[in-house]
């Protein structure tokens, strides 16, 4: 074995003098081994251990019973990740076949099958050491290094949180197997703080050395395996461009059982000078990050935005804002939603943010600082009665989908890097610069005083044109800087987005609603949190003041004739008539109702209408098929003779809004 | 054959082991050159482990007993193909 190398292996076989002779043989090999002689030990230890071989006895349980395969069973039902060694008495070519060919992934159960009567201890750790080595490169001569003080202990805690405490240091090696396995080709890493975390995921600076000395310098996405999975998925799927300079270069990925990481190099100059705009936002003049803003949209994202850029396109961008900021899981109903007001108005008066009133029609904001009240609709109601602007065109195309101070890291030339891509994909552009803005006033701005939020929203609403200037008189300086920010966000949401004042504001209204929907009356908040709460409150209140007067009708016109989607009341029409969906259903029209006409293809379905894992098992397509064709039958005047939803053999679906009679 | 017709390509190739002139495993890593990525299913009237573990660790996607063809041949076919087109 591998000097420094620290290989642990499962042992699983209910013949106890086999299993003692082999653990004495690779325990001389310098191996930990953990035995077990039972299938449910087996599973047990693959769950919770770190385990990077595992050799398990075919028949673990009844060694004169030809069909039991329970080493095998366990084999199929531990993680892929971990190679497995089946051993067995009794060889059949059936086993084998069963064992070593491989699934719909391309995976095999196991990588080995030996006949225990010729597999001497020597000759298994002889099997084990190719197989090690095969699959389980672990470059155990790596020197890890922190910048700040950190470790991996500290890491894990911060991405598995409720993990108990005895898993912790075995979680803790097998994250450290990520970086040594990610850092193949390197003799030494230094791991700089995290940049963000988010959703399963840190992400980390990593300055590696070569054996000749030079650095190159990465960007480390690391986390839960499922999140790094759809973030590589994304980026390889969606990202255009993704090996130019302007964004960053992916090296590799690794993957334990449990973690995943992608290393993607940063062609920057500076990375140790490099920082998040949140942690800039502060430190720097805000006039030497506005460039940083041009760079972002105009040279990064306005790249992406070239790619596909669908003019004008008609969708449901209702039904797009709901999933995009995952309203249905916040909020469930709008008198939910209604129903945290309250919770909020109690928690703000307590901490001194502001005296909030609200009832069903309206929201007082008294402030303490001008003792004035400010009153404004109360937002909510105008979204449960749907008194909505109709917004419905919106220029398409590849989007970020989650710019916010965390993701964008600007470096000392002001140039600005994209990190993160767990959300990229096709979508409203104007997306990009919502988020951001929604991020500067919330989550960037910091005012004692209440009233310097009041005045930012008057200033954003004074203007008649998204590209206009923004009157700056009378604010205080940290106010300034915010709205600095913001019409320069505008302007180029203008410019790339071809994005008209009215699209703006319906998205930020709702942007704040999910930032309303996000309040947890039970979680303590610091008074800056709660007083961005109350703003995203006060935003959606100014806006729906301006929408007040708008009224709809009860059936929409477009519900009348082909397909339209309801979005509020999680239902389709067809040819005029209502038709109650599943939340499944749902989801699979609301994404092919959002690309009418197109080939929509299976893992496209379930990776951004379901948020499943492309590459599906097989029993999740044929779920989906089963989910299209209930889906076809409540939709279709005569699903035999489909006009709306066609199959495209091998491929997907493709949905038409309007009948298609052939 | 296959040598000779260099521009043919397929979906999958079925090899009846009884067949072959050079050793399994030997084969199955030539037709993988020849063909890359194309499922190989390996078919034989005398199906012993050892040749099932050398030529699915060889890189064959299936090996059948040609007793059990009728039953199962087309199934695992199918399965095969559908994978290749994922």
């Amino acid at each position: 074995m591998k000097k420094g190398a620290d290989y642990q292996i499962l042992l699983a076989d209910d013949d106890q003098i086999f299993l003692r002779t082999c653990r004495s043989k690779l325990e001389e090999t310098d191996y930990t081994v953990i035995s077990v002689s039972n299938p449910g030990d087996a599973v047990r230890v693959l769950k919770e251990e770190r385990v990077h071989l595992a050799i398990m006895d075919l028949r673990m349980e009844r060694d004169n019973d030809e069909k039991d395969k329970s080493g095998l069973t366990v084999a199929k039902q531990s993680s892929r990740l971990i190679p497995k060694i089946i051993l067995t008495k009794f060889p059949a070519y059936q086993d084998v076949v069963e064992v070593l060919k491989q699934d719909l992934q391309g995976y095999q159960s196991a990588v080995e099958f030996l006949d225990k009567r010729d597999t001497t201890p020597g000759k298994l750790v002889a099997a084990v050491e190719t197989i090690l080595a095969q699959y389980v490169p672990i470059n155990w001569e790596l020197v890890i290094q922190w910048q700040p003080h950190n470790t991996f202990l500290q890491l894990v805690n911060t991405l598995l949180p409720d993990l108990p405490e005895s898993q912790l240091a075995s979680r803790s090696a097998e994250f450290e197997d990520l970086f040594r396995k990610l850092f193949q080709d390197f003799v030494q890493i230094t791991i700089g703080q995290s940049f963000t975390q988010y959703n399963g995921r840190l992400i980390l600076p990593v300055f590696a050395f070569d054996p000749a000395g030079t650095e190159t310098r990465f960007i480390v996405s690391c986390g839960h395996q499922t999140a790094i999975l759809a973030e590589n998925q994304r980026y390889q799927k969606r990202v255009p461009d993704r090996l130019s300079i302007k964004n960053l270069g992916k090296l590799h990925t690794a993957m334990t059982p449990n973690f995943g990481a992608t290393a993607y190099t940063f062609m920057g100059k500076d990375l140790e000078a490099t920082a998040t705009l949140r942690q800039l936002y502060r430190k720097r003049a805000i006039e030497d990050l506005l460039p940083a803003i041009d760079h972002l949209y105009q040279i990064n994202l306005g790249g992406w935005y070239e790619t596909g850029r669908e003019q004008n396109k008609e969708a449901d961008l209702q039904a797009f804002f709901h999933q995009w900021l995952r309203l249905d899981e916040l909020i469930g109903s709008p008198t939910q939603l209604q129903q945290i007001l309250p919770a909020l108005a109690e928690r703000a008066l307590a901490a001194n943010v502001v005296e909030l009133d609200v009832d069903g029609r309206q929201i007082a904001f008294r402030l303490k600082e001008n003792d004035e009240t400010y009153r404004f609709p109360n937002p909510v109601t105008l979204l449960a009665q749907n008194r909505l602007p109709q917004t419905r065109r919106a220029q398409w195309g590849i989007t970020h989908g989650r710019i916010n101070g965390n993701t964008v890291l600007v470096d000392q030339q002001n140039h600005a890097w994209l990190l993160d891509f767990a959300q990229v994909g096709r979508a409203p552009l104007l997306i990009d610069f919502v988020s951001l803005e929604t991020a500067v006033k919330y989550d960037l701005f910091d005012h004692r005083a209440f009233s310097q939020r009041l005045a930012i929203e008057v200033k954003l609403n004074e203007v008649n044109h998204l590209q206009d200037d923004i009157n700056l008189d009378h604010l205080e300086p940290e106010a300034l800087n915010a709205v600095w920010i913001i019409e320069r966000v505008r302007q180029n949401a203008a410019k790339l987005a071809g994005c008209d004042l009215d699209a703006y504001q319906w998205a930020i209204f709702f942007c704040a609603i999910a930032r309303i929907a996000s309040f947890d009356p039970d979680t303590f908040y610091t008074k800056r949190k709660l007083a961005a709460y109350v703003h995203a409150l006060l935003t959606a209140a100014m806006l729906a003041e301006q929408w007040q007067n708008i009224q709809t009708d009860s059936v929409p016109e477009e519900a009348s004739n082909g397909i339209w989607l309801d979005h509020r009341d999680r239902r389709v029409w067809v040819e005029a008539e209502p038709v109650e969906l599943t939340s499944q259903e749902f989801k699979i029209m609301r994404y092919l109702y959002q690309n009418p006409g197109k080939l929509c293809q299976y893992d496209d379905i379930l990776q951004d209408g379901l948020n499943e894992l492309a590459d599906p098992e097989p029993d999740v397509l044929n779920r989906l098929h089963t989910a299209v064709s209930r889906l076809r039958r409540k939709i279709e005047p005569d699903p035999r003779e489909p006009r709306y939803l066609f199959t495209v053999h091998g491929r997907g679906y493709r949905l038409f809004l309007t009948p298609q009679f052939s | 054959m296959l040598e000779k017709e260099s521009s043919m390509s397929f979906d999958m190739v079925i090899v009846d082991a009884s067949g072959l002139q050079m050793g399994l495993a030997e084969q199955i890593g030539w037709l993988h050159g020849r063909f890359p990525g194309v499922p190989i299913v390996v078919l034989t009237n005398s199906p012993t482990w050892r040749r099932a573990r050398a030529v699915l660790l060889a890189g064959a996607a299936d090996y059948i007993s040609l007793s059990e063809v009728e039953k199962v041949l087309l199934k695992r076919c199918s399965f095969l193909l559908n994978r290749a087109s994922l």
